[in-house]
Parts: structure tokens; C-alpha cells; sequence
């Protein structure tokens, strides 16, 4: 595994984000973490991870806007974004597709297992 | 009325009394009477040509009075043989509203020898002011010939009439119809065959905003016809046939408001032919609004509880597989159970979900390209477990020539998922089940999924579509289950065009038969 991999979580539920931390650390991955959407953005711009997992429905700064600022830099143009949610309604997944994101998994749809092999495969490219 | 105008109205009407047949012709139809098999609560004469008393005109009333009533309030009985003027004012009678083309015909149609119907407001008049107007039926017989009088039986078949008419008292002689509907406080209307609006109580001026004179002669569009076409149509073919109909109708006032009602419309049959209907419409607009209210609850609270459920789910996850340090058997057997009620319960929020989309018309269904034989795959891989869990073996057969159609994957899932899981639920250890995928048409596909299961009684099984019920002979195995499963599929797949019926038999199985359209048309 490349130790040189960074994933930003940016998720507001902070036990989510742990499980999540502990097992893609526990996969070699360097993991950053970030509570809401602003936050998030500081940390993606300052520390250019390679690959995204943000939520949508946060508070200070949701998913869908801190996307829509970070596709405004250069780095943040080209950096692979997979939407973490458990808002399945077709329009807004749409939305927040169409802003930029790269892939979308529903959280209480998803095994843990799917959501590495989802994250290997995206860091894998 | 001034004195002039009283006295002016008596000559008139002595006038117009002078054309009336005279009182020896009373004995002929006396015998008349007797003679007709059917019993008569009436006589009508109607004249064949214009009779100089009669001045005729379109709209005017010809009088029909009947002979008991006429006694009850002291007319004079001869008058209750013949047609009155309308400018008889000192009569008590009933009447039908005929323009003068419809007179004509009717005459043409008794001078055939042939019955006539009438189906027109009547009304109870007093003093010649109709009071009470109401809806009523009567049959004229072919008449015979007396002088220039054409005479002949009024039947009243309106069933209560005849009690009513034992009352003393006027005011109760109301027809049936117009007691009940008058004080009821839901729309109530009366349609001639075609649908034309003959009778609207107070309630359907009100909801609607239309006076009766906007709405007579007009059909219920006037407030209507804000559903599909398709929906009219087959509504009105059932009518037709005389089958009751209960819809749910979004209709729009006078105003341009709009509100959602439960129309209830029953024909009217007589002589095995559908002569009227009768419509009642119950506002439920504000029953609409707090189901929409608890849709949207439900919709909210349902991803509110996704999130501690991912929770759940991946921290079990996270100590069962190990990573944590290992687990001895019996904390992993309790763990395993954690998840698998949480998964669970990932499912009954899913069907929450599902359902609350439905009802509040957010199901937005997508449309691409899907083999439906790789998601039958998928799916039977995903039940595989709980399957072998009753040893019951699961079969697919797939034509190989099954195109690949246009419709929402995500939406074929749950189809055969629910089908399947039911099918697995609902057998006994051993058994098997078997999904068949063919090509039945041109334009549509067939999923049969069918089990040697427990089968669903037949007293129920009109019930086995509707939300949250469930079959006695499942509920008695303690087989869990939400009773939201087939109502979620019957939905689906109507809404995409397609349809969904079994075949069961109690003890023996169940088949479930889907026909897919290969291009979904989805309902706005």
C-alpha cells in the first residue's frame, strides 16, 4: 500500500469519521480530518490530499458549497471527490454530481469493506 | 298583488279553464285506471295538439297532479286528471320541467305506443311557487285516445314516495332524494345518463362555487377534468355498465382554487338500463394535506436515522472483522446480531423511505439501459444466505433472448428483491423457489417468481396489495414483516407502466406475475 496516500474525511458525524479514520488508517492510508465543509476546504487546500470523502448535510458549510469553492483552485479542480451521504433523493445527488463530485455512497447502505474497496480503487487509478 | 292584477289573474284563468276536458269524461278514466295492471299513483293527461288553455312554451311546466295528494290538500279531484296551466296558481301538485321540443317528443314517442320515461326536477309547488325541487322518476304508459286528449297512467316509481305521500303533512313530501342529499353536508349531485346535472344540493353549490343554474345541463367537468384523460374514460366505461366507482378526484372551484375530493358515483338502474347517477364528493382536501405532512415527517425522520444507524453498522463491522483484536465466539455471535437487527432495521427505514417518496410523488424513477437477468442474479446472490438458511433452493431461468430494456435499475431491485424475500419468508424449510424472466411481447417482459410457500388465503388476497396488511396465515407463523413490501412494488411498477397479480393457493404457493414495459412510462 502507498503510505504516501492521503484521504481527507470531511464528515460532521464524528463517530462516523473515527470508524472510518481507524480502519483506512488500519489500510496504510494518511487520513486528515474535518468536521464541516470550511474546515474542510482549509484543510484541502493547505494539505492536497488525494482523495476526498465528504459529507453533504453539515453545519458552518455543507458539502455542496465547500465543492463548489474548492473546484474554484487549481489543485481542486482535479482532485477526485467521493460524496458520503445518506441523502438518496435522486435531485440532490444530481445537484452536488453536477458540482463536481466523482462517485457517491449511501453511509447506511454501505459495508465498511465496500467503502475501502471503493477508496483502493479510486487511489489505485 | 294588487286586487287589479288578482282579479285580472281569476278571468284568465276561468279562460283557460274552459278548455279543459269536462267532468263527464272523469267515469272513462276511472276505468281507465282500473283496467291498467300496474298500479298508478297518477293520471296525466297530455293533449295532442296545443290546447287553446295551454300556452306552451319552451321551459314552461306541464303539471302532472297526483290524485292523492291532491286529496291530502283538498284540490279539487278532477283537476287531478287533467293538465293544469301553470297560471293555476291555486293548485298544490308536482310537476316536471319539459321544454317544448322535449314535449313533442314525448308525445311522438306515447303516439308509437311506446312507454316514456321522465327524468327531470320535479318539484312540490305551492300556490304554483315550486318550493321544494327535487329529482324524480316516473314512466308514462302508452296512452289512449279520449277526444283530443291523449290521457295516460303516471307511475311514481320513486320507492318512498308513496309512504311520504301517506304523510298529512305537505312539507314531508320531499322526495326521498331531496331529504337526504339537501341536509347532507357532502357534495351531492344527480346526473341524467349522460352525465348532465339535473340535481345539486346546497353542499355541491358550496364546495364548488357554481350556482345549480351554471351547473344544470352541464356535466361534473365544470369543476373536473384536471385527471388524465385515461382515467375519465375507463371511469366512465365502468358507469356505464352500471358499476359503482369510488375515486379520488383533485378538482378546481369557480374560483380556480383547487381541492382534492372522494367522489362516490353510483348509476342509477331502471329497467336494467343505467338512467341516472347519483355523485357525492367528500372534501378531503385537509385529510390530503396532514397525509402530506406525515409523509414529509416520515421522509425526514427516516434520514435522521440513517445516520446512527451507519454508526452501527460500521463499528459492528469494525470489531467483527477482526482488526481490533480477535473475538471469542460468543462475543461474536452476539455482535452478528447486533448487525444483522440493524440491517434489519436499515431495511424497514429504506421501505419507510420508499414509501414517503411514493406518496409525496418525489419517487423520481430514472431511465437507462438494465439486464434484467444480471439483477435477478445480484439479488438471489445477496438472499443466498438467508435461503440456505431454510435449505430452500432458488432457481433462475432467463430466455436468452431477453433484451436489454430501458427502466430504473434501482427500482427492478426492489421489485425482485421484495418478491424474492417474501418468496423465501413466506416457505417452509426445503422448498424452492423459482424466478422465471421471458420476453412476453414486444414492448413488455415477464418476471414470474414463484414458491411452494404457505400461499395466501383466498378471503384475503384482494387485501395482499394494500399498505401494512398482512395474511392471517403469516401473521400465525410470527413471520415478521411490515405489510409495506407489495405496496411498494404495486406501486412501482404501476407507475412505470407496468403490472403486477398472483396466482396462490393456500398450503400449496404463490406465483407473482410482473410484466414489465421495456420502455418504463412513468406517471406525472
Amino acid at each position: 500500500m502507498d503510505q504516501t496516500k492521503k484521504i481527507l474525511i470531511v464528515e460532521d458525524e464524528v463517530a462516523l469519521a473515527n470508524v472510518l479514520a481507524d480502519r483506512l488508517m488500519a489500510e496504510g492510508y494518511g487520513i486528515i480530518k474535518a468536521a464541516n465543509g470550511q474546515e474542510g476546504l482549509d484543510k484541502a487546500l493547505a494539505e492536497h490530499p488525494n482523495l476526498i470523502l465528504l459529507d453533504i448535510n453539515m453545519p458552518v458549510m455543507n458539502g455542496i458549497d465547500m465543492l463548489k469553492s474548492l473546484r474554484q483552485d487549481e489543485y481542486g479542480k482535479k482532485v477526485e471527490v467521493v460524496l458520503l451521504t445518506n441523502v438518496n433523493e435522486y435531485q440532490s445527488l444530481a445537484d452536488t454530481l453536477a458540482e463536481g463530485a466523482h462517485d457517491y455512497l449511501i453511509k447506511s447502505d454501505w459495508k465498511l469493506d465496500d467503502v475501502v474497496k471503493l477508496v483502493d480503487s479510486k487511489l489505485k487509478k | 298583488m294588487t286586487e287589479k292584477t288578482k282579479a285580472h289573474k281569476k278571468d284568465s284563468q276561468a279562460q283557460s279553464l274552459a278548455g279543459l276536458p269536462k267532468i263527464e269524461r272523469e267515469p272513462r278514466f276511472r276505468v281507465r285506471v282500473k283496467t291498467i295492471d300496474r298500479a298508478a299513483e297518477g293520471i296525466m293527461a297530455l293533449s295532442l295538439e296545443r290546447p287553446s288553455h295551454f300556452s306552451f312554451e319552451p321551459g314552461q311546466y306541464i303539471w302532472l297532479v297526483l290524485p292523492e295528494l291532491s286529496k291530502i290538500r283538498g284540490a279539487v279531484d278532477r283537476r287531478a286528471y287533467t293538465i293544469v296551466s301553470s297560471t293555476d296558481d291555486q293548485t298544490v301538485d308536482l310537476q316536471i320541467r319539459m321544454t317544448d321540443s322535449q314535449f313533442v317528443s314525448k308525445i311522438k314517442t306515447l303516439k308509437s305506443g311506446q312507454l316514456v320515461d321522465i327524468i327531470g326536477p320535479m318539484g312540490v309547488a305551492f300556490k304554483g311557487v315550486p318550493e321544494h325541487l327535487h329529482y324524480d322518476y316516473g314512466e308514462i304508459y302508452p296512452p289512449g285516445k279520449i277526444d283530443e286528449q291523449l290521457a295516460s297512467m303516471f307511475e311514481d316509481v320513486t320507492g318512498s314516495k308513496k309512504k311520504l305521500l301517506r304523510k298529512k303533512k305537505l312539507p314531508d313530501i320531499g322526495s326521498f332524494f331531496l331529504q337526504v342529499t339537501e341536509q347532507n353536508r357532502d357534495h351531492t349531485i344527480l346526473t341524467d345518463r349522460n352525465g348532465r346535472i339535473i340535481f345539486a344540493n346546497q353542499a355541491a353549490k358550496d364546495a364548488t362555487g357554481y350556482s345549480f343554474d351554471e351547473m344544470r345541463g352541464q356535466t361534473p367537468r365544470l369543476w373536473g377534468g384536471l385527471m388524465p384523460q385515461p382515467f375519465y374514460k375507463k371511469l366512465w366505461t365502468s358507469l356505464q355498465k352500471g358499476l359503482a366507482a369510488k375515486e379520488t378526484l383533485i378538482n378546481r372551484r369557480r374560483d380556480g382554487s383547487l381541492y382534492v375530493a372522494i367522489a362516490t358515483i353510483t348509476p342509477i338502474i331502471y329497467n336494467e338500463t343505467v338512467t341516472a347517477f347519483v355523485a357525492t364528493e367528500e372534501n378531503i382536501t385537509g385529510l390530503y394535506e396532514i397525509d402530506k405532512a406525515k409523509s414529509e415527517f416520515v421522509s425526514v425522520a427516516s434520514h435522521q436515522l440513517r445516520t446512527p444507524l451507519s454508526v452501527i453498522n460500521w463499528y459492528t463491522e469494525a470489531l467483527l472483522s477482526g482488526g481490533l483484536g480477535e473475538l471469542d465466539s460468543k462475543q461474536k455471535r452476539y455482535l452478528q446480531e447486533i448487525y444483522e437487527s440493524s440491517q434489519h432495521m436499515g431495511e424497514l427505514i429504506e421501505s419507510l423511505l420508499n414509501i414517503s417518496r411514493l406518496e409525496l410523488g418525489t419517487f423520481v424513477a430514472k431511465s437507462e439501459p438494465v439486464n434484467l437477468t444480471v439483477i435477478a442474479k445480484k439479488e438471489i446472490a445477496e438472499q443466498k444466505v438467508k435461503a440456505e438458511e431454510k435449505a430452500i433452493k432458488i432457481s433462475l431461468s432467463a430466455d436468452k433472448k431477453l433484451p436489454i430494456i430501458q427502466a430504473d435499475p434501482g427500482n427492478l431491485r426492489i421489485i425482485i428483491q421484495n418478491l424474492l424475500s417474501n418468496a423465501i419468508k413466506y416457505s417452509p424449510e426445503g422448498s424452492r423457489v423459482d424466478i422465471r424472466l421471458s420476453v412476453h411481447d414486444k414492448t413488455k417482459l415477464l418476471l414470474e417468481v414463484e414458491d411452494n410457500g404457505y400461499g395466501i388465503p383466498v378471503e384475503q388476497q384482494d387485501k395482499i396489495f394494500s399498505k401494512m396488511f398482512r395474511a392471517d396465515n403469516v401473521q400465525q407463523k410470527n413471520i415478521e414483516g411490515t405489510g409495506l413490501g407489495l405496496y411498494i412494488v404495486r406501486s412501482i411498477i404501476e407507475g412505470a407502466g407496468g403490472k403486477i397479480w398472483f396466482k396462490s393457493k393456500e398450503g400449496q404457493g404463490t406465483t407473482f406475475y410482473v410484466m414489465i414495459p421495456m420502455r418504463a412510462k412513468y406517471k406525472k
